[in-house]
């Protein structure tokens, strides 16, 4: 879907998401196009979280030098406790911070509401959009989730997904990413755009 | 700290087709996995013959999976180029050798021009082939 020979690092974001365990991270270039994805575990036998989750974004900086980190401000949906979080938020904004690079919280009603007024409401469904704007992803979709399941390993990418696709939609870039959902919707089946 | 390609994209075309570091390392003939993991950090450069079996896995150019690493080259390569041409510019013109100049110079301008042409016509290319995609 999205052109291969189109690479030119206009907008690099590096969108994150925190879990008490783990950290997924997804590398836009551009609204339209994914550079890296993965999760990254933040525990060690030895080293604290603040050190271990400083590294792993380090890593993710100095590779693809974004203009900016992007990751949800509030969690409340995660069973994580605020001190894990606020550590981890401290690390990478640090980070950030250190090599000059944005950093930027995003609220998650505000992740949500751009979700729910393109008639996204679940985050099954969100991530169905993203497998489907991001083919590489499509592998990883979650199965849908009962309330009595545990959540699927791979969520986490697509939350950051979300993440970085609402921080585009919220910047300069709000037509390209309603263009590109109008455009895979006509494609697949599924929610439509209100 | 933005606005720059990455010297290669070889983790990026590696990981949309789900391959892990070990296979395509087999697919290159190598042991294990540690060679590709050192191409894609850019730490040592594949030989032409590796560079070259990339380019036939992911079926992309080499100057695409090694974008970064293509504009550097490029620019430096211009630069000394520019340092011939002026070079050539200042030499006689009367002498054995103005013919030769002639041609040389000739030869830049030409290439100068092609340049111009094929950057246009690739950026129009790419233009139509995102359209295409996009319908």
């Amino acid at each position: 879907m999205i052109q291969d020979a189109m690479i030119n690092t206009v907008e690099t974001l590096l969108a994150l998401e925190i879990r008490s365990q783990r950290i997924g991270f997804a590398v836009f270039d551009g609204p339209t196009r994914l550079l890296d994805w993965g999760i990254g575990t933040c525990l060690h036998p030895t080293c604290g979280l603040h050190d271990v989750v400083a590294k792993r974004v380090r890593r993710l900086l100095f590779r693809y030098r974004p203009f900016a980190v992007v990751m949800r401000r509030d969690n409340h949906y995660s069973s994580q406790t605020t001190a894990r979080l606020l550590i981890s938020v401290g690390a990478i904004r640090r980070e950030a911070r250190r090599c000059g690079v944005k950093f930027r919280l995003l609220r998650t009603k505000a992740r949500k509401r751009f979700f729910v007024r393109l008639g996204y409401n679940t985050k099954h469904q969100v991530a169905q959009l993203i497998a489907n704007l991001f083919e590489e992803l499509s592998w990883t979709v979650p199965p849908k989730r009962k309330p009595w399941n545990s959540e699927s390993y791979h969520t986490v990418i697509f939350d950051a997904a979300a993440t970085g696709l609402a921080a585009f939609a919220e910047g300069a870039n709000r037509e390209a990413v309603r263009e590109l959902i109008t455009t895979t919707e006509a494609l697949s089946p599924g929610p439509k755009m209100t | 700290m933005h606005g720059h390609s990455l010297k290669n994209y070889l983790k990026t075309y590696r990981k949309r087709s789900g391959l892990s570091q070990r296979e395509l390392g087999q697919l290159l003939g190598y042991k294990n996995q540690g060679q590709v993991s050192r191409h894609e950090q850019s730490k040592t450069s594949p030989p032409l013959v590796i560079a070259l079996a990339y380019e036939v896995i992911f079926r992309a150019p080499v100057a695409t999976l090694f974008l970064g690493t293509h504009d550097a080259i490029r620019t430096t390569i211009e630069k000394r180029l520019a340092v011939v041409e002026k070079d050539l510019q200042g030499r006689s013109a009367k002498g054995p050798d103005a013919e030769s100049i002639a041609r040389r110079l000739e030869w830049l301008m030409e290439r100068r021009g092609l340049l111009l042409r094929t950057g246009h016509d690739s950026r129009r290319d790419d233009k139509h082939g995102r359209d295409a995609v996009g319908a």
